[in-house]
């Protein structure tokens, strides 16, 4: 079993679906569902394998899934499950324990549904750019549809249950992924970080290691998601990322203001290790083409454009260079 | 571990992968980049992450269950403790066996304990149903208080019909 054509084939299409100047790369929502049995994590590698026998198949049936993919994770390459991963539509546990775990995938893989993760079903939609509107759309009808052959853990009072008490309730978890650079280069960045966890709001580095952020690459999500409202959620997170957005704006352009030599030496630099350089690691181009991609926007640089920028920033990364060089580099 | 990076090769190796494929495992030793580039968090400070919030949570608040701590789900055999362990619950059956101690913990995680938003299609007459019981017995107990003896008659047959109406739904599972 390996990747379906089509979306091994569109490495990058996707990424330049999004606004070359957007600050927001891609928006995700999904939706944890369980039926009324042990959740998968008390399941050993057969009864997973059962389970996802039987999910699948009754997802098979709907008219949403019609000519999607049904993956088994562990018959993956890893790095095929490494760029999955990369796109936003794999967790870390499903890259490193993908046995017995499934994921149905619409044409586009804009859509998925993943099988005896920590929970029974998880029901994920992405969009380029700011759009969580959409994502809660697509994701409520697709479980609409599921209502129809599933009967979904539910509690009057605690809401959907899940396996992590931290998902009950709505079991919604959005996130968006933004580029804040200037931000991220300004003394203000841990308050303003710290501000959105007062409003329940998680923060963290989306490339980097440990509390990094390379490149100012930030992934927002909501932490909270029982005594709220979907809708609610879905409007708070979106103008958390618009404010943030805004700050960004004012950050950059205070920093051409107070200290634009500063800046023009580090976009400078970024260009010339990108040009001279042999050896890099992922970390280390995002954090050099995220900061060549703030000068282009604070008009300190013009080569690359934009969207080379934002293709070579997906691209850099090892799953899609391994998918891109149609080779596994790690052999297991 | 001071071997190299096994995908580098540059870095000092911090980090062991272990991939089991086939009944086989391997091991793999990789430096703090690209550790991360794998989606790896390199050290315990994740960030801010949902999950790390949790466990970070979890870490201070289940220690003060004292109600559950007996206890295990009549489902799952789960007990409380190995939910405090793994900040994970066996089945969905467990959120009602340790139901004041999960009461307390999703209201200090999640800032409420009640749930406000979507009800699955089958559960949401059901819920209307009981909404509306609620209703009815307060009405019956105010109408008692006031010695209004025709309204209480009125509100206890209906309090009658609800209550069959939603055993005969959950009887049959909706």
């Amino acid at each position: 079993m390996s990747l379906p054509p089509p979306l091994a084939a569109d490495l990058d299409r996707w990424m330049l679906e999004v606004p070359a100047d957007s600050g927001v790369s891609s928006s995700r929502l999904r939706l944890a569902r369980n039926l009324a049995e042990p959740f998968p994590g008390l399941m050993d590698s057969e009864e997973k394998k059962e389970l996802r026998g039987r999910l699948i198949e009754a997802l098979a049936g709907l008219t949403s899934f019609r000519g999607a993919s049904f993956l088994n994770l562990e018959e993956l390459a890893l790095h095929e499950r490494a760029y999955l991963m990369e796109r936003g539509i794999l967790g870390e546990e499903s890259l490193l324990s993908p046995e017995g775990r499934g994921l149905v995938l619409d044409e586009k893989g804009w859509c998925s549904v993943l099988v005896g993760g920590e929970d029974h079903l998880r029901i994920q939609c992405m969009r380029p750019g700011l759009d969580l509107e959409t994502c809660y759309t697509s994701a409520d009808s697709l479980e609409a549809e599921m209502e129809e052959v599933f009967d979904f853990a539910f509690s009057e009072s605690f809401g959907y249950l899940t396996a992590c008490p931290s998902n009950a309730g709505t079991g919604l978890r959005a996130s968006v992924l933004l580029q804040l650079p200037a931000l991220a280069m300004g003394e203000d960045f841990p308050r303003v970080l710290r501000g959105m966890g007062a409003l329940g709001l998680a923060v963290r580095g989306a490339f980097g290691e440990g509390g990094g952020a390379p490149g100012g690459f930030i992934q927002l999500s909501n932490a909270r998601c029982l005594g709220v409202a979907e809708q609610d959620l879905v409007e708070g997170l979106h103008e958390a990322a618009r404010k943030l957005l805004s700050f960004e704006e004012k950050a950059r352009d205070r920093a051409l203001r107070e200290a634009q030599s500063l800046l023009d030496d580090q976009v400078a630099r970024a260009r010339g290790q990108l040009e001279y350089a042999q050896i890099m690691g992922a970390s280390e181009a995002i954090a050099l083409l995220g900061t060549l991609r703030m000068g282009h926007l604070a008009g300190l640089a013009d080569r690359p454009g934009l969207e080379a920028l934002q293709k070579a920033l997906t691209l850099v990364r090892p799953g899609h260079l391994q998918m891109l060089e149609g080779l596994s580099l790690i052999h297991i | 571990m001071s071997e190299p990076c096994e995908i580098c090769g540059c870095h000092p190796a911090r980090i062991q992968v272990t991939e089991i494929r086939d009944g086989r495992r391997k091991s793999l030793h990789l430096c703090g980049f690209c550790a991360a580039g794998w989606g790896i968090r390199a050290s315990l400070d994740g960030g801010q992450a949902p999950e790390a919030l949790w466990n970070a949570f979890l870490s201070v608040q289940a220690k003060d269950a004292e109600e559950s701590s007996s206890l295990a789900c009549p489902r799952c055999k789960r007990t409380f403790m190995s939910f405090e362990r793994s900040g994970r619950l066996g089945c969905p059956e467990c959120y009602q066996t340790f139901q004041g101690d999960m009461t307390r913990i999703l209201r200090e995680y999640h800032g409420a304990s009640e749930h406000r938003g979507k009800v699955p299609f089958r559960a949401r007459r059901r819920i209307q149903l009981r909404q509306r019981l609620h209703r009815s017995r307060a009405a019956l107990q105010q109408a008692i208080s006031e010695e209004r003896f025709e309204d209480a008659a009125r509100f206890r047959d209906e309090v009658g019909d609800l209550e069959r109406e939603i055993e005969r739904l959950s009887r049959e599972g909706s």
